[in-house]
């Protein structure tokens, strides 16, 4: 069983607001509560833009690209083992 | 409570007339905002959930807040659906019986830093060989931007078939000839500089230009090699190869060459 919850792409701020979150006057995802950027899994601050997702890591916020889907790949092969 | 328990407890609380509680959540559970569809969705067929932001009042949503925290507890990842489905595609090429049996090959031989360039290369190559030249221009940027000079020259190796056509068979002509660990070692040097420094091939991109190509060309005949192949894509880069060739056999500064041209790329073999 994979364990993905899918969202479409309009609903991105929607889901950043489900975990209280945000995006900048510059476009950049912040913590609602603190105002700090919050950094994707490769530590740098994420644009909404490359924003695609959440995983398990605490919480890890997933940027755009072939990396992070063979990881995501990678990752959701070894759920189903 | 897990999350798909917490889901149902939430699913009960929405009062659907249409929705049978006992639903299997197993297989796929979709948010979407669209005004002109229902709070939820759910098909028997494909097991598919929907839920709309669109229709939820604020209690609702926020009894949706209070549980997505638990499905990430409980290990699951929110993907955006293209993303999802770009996985889904990832995982069918690089499990196909072509993919596998290079990586296959690869994996005990080369830094396993390099290992996810293939992949990613190999995926990219799928694109560029069915034409789809936005999807294959985004894939190099992506695999240049996170992979540096090493996934640029990977990229462009694989996509000429080094690897099946100069790697692997320089493998094969080292079997048998010596004891597995010196074929191991010959063809790790052989990989490293093939890699690093393209000795083979002269790539030609949009920046370069009629010099830079004549440049690398002198760079690469220092390697001592029989030829030098140059590969262009797209109708700029085939017209500079085209003339730079043309120049260069009229100073008589190469013995022989193979062309071989279509549409949208061409592939020149300059022996000395």
């Amino acid at each position: 069983m994979s364990k993905i919850i899918t969202f479409e792409k309009n609903t991105k701020e929607d889901i950043l607001d489900l975990f209280d979150c945000a995006v900048d006057a510059d476009g950049y995802i912040i913590e609602k509560q603190s105002g700090q950027k919050v950094p994707s899994s490769d530590g740098e601050p994420l644009e909404l833009k490359d924003f695609v997702g959440l995983k398990k890591g605490s919480l890890v916020f997933i940027r755009t690209g072939i990396n992070s889907v063979i990881e995501l790949a990678d990752t959701i092969q070894d759920n189903n083992q | 409570m897990s999350f798909l328990e917490a889901l149902g407890k939430l699913l009960s609380n929405l009062k659907l007339p249409d929705i049978n509680f006992n639903i299997d959540l197993s297989n796929n559970i979709n948010i979407k905002k669209d005004d002109h569809s229902q709070k939820t969705e759910y098909h028997d067929d494909s097991k598919n959930l929907t839920i709309n932001l669109a229709k939820l009042d604020s209690s609702e949503r926020k009894a949706l807040k209070d549980i997505l925290p638990k499905a990430i507890e409980d290990g699951y990842s929110i993907l955006e659906d293209e993303t999802k489905k770009s996985i889904e595609d990832f995982k069918a090429k690089d499990s196909s019986a072509g993919n596998k049996e290079v990586l296959d090959f690869l994996k005990p031989k080369i830094p396993p830093e390099d290992f996810n360039i293939w992949r990613a290369s190999l995926y990219m190559r799928s694109f560029f060989e069915a034409h789809d030249k936005p999807k294959t221009r985004q894939l190099k940027c992506d695999i240049m931007q996170r992979y540096g000079d090493k996934g640029k020259n990977i990229a462009n190796l694989c996509s000429a078939r080094y690897l099946e056509e100069v790697l692997i068979p320089y493998h094969g002509s080292l079997e048998g000839k010596y004891e597995d660990k010196i074929v191991l070692d010959k063809f790790k040097s052989m990989y490293k500089m093939v890699v690093d420094e393209l000795p083979l091939c002269v790539f030609v991109n949009h920046i370069m230009n009629k010099n830079d190509i004549k440049g690398e060309i002198e760079l690469k005949k220092k390697y001592g090699l029989k030829y030098i192949n140059m590969h262009g894509i797209g109708t700029s880069n085939i017209k500079k190869i085209i003339e730079v060739v043309d120049e260069l056999e009229k100073q008589s500064k190469f013995a022989t060459k193979e062309t071989k041209e279509d549409t949208h790329s061409i592939f020149v073999r300059l022996y000395f």
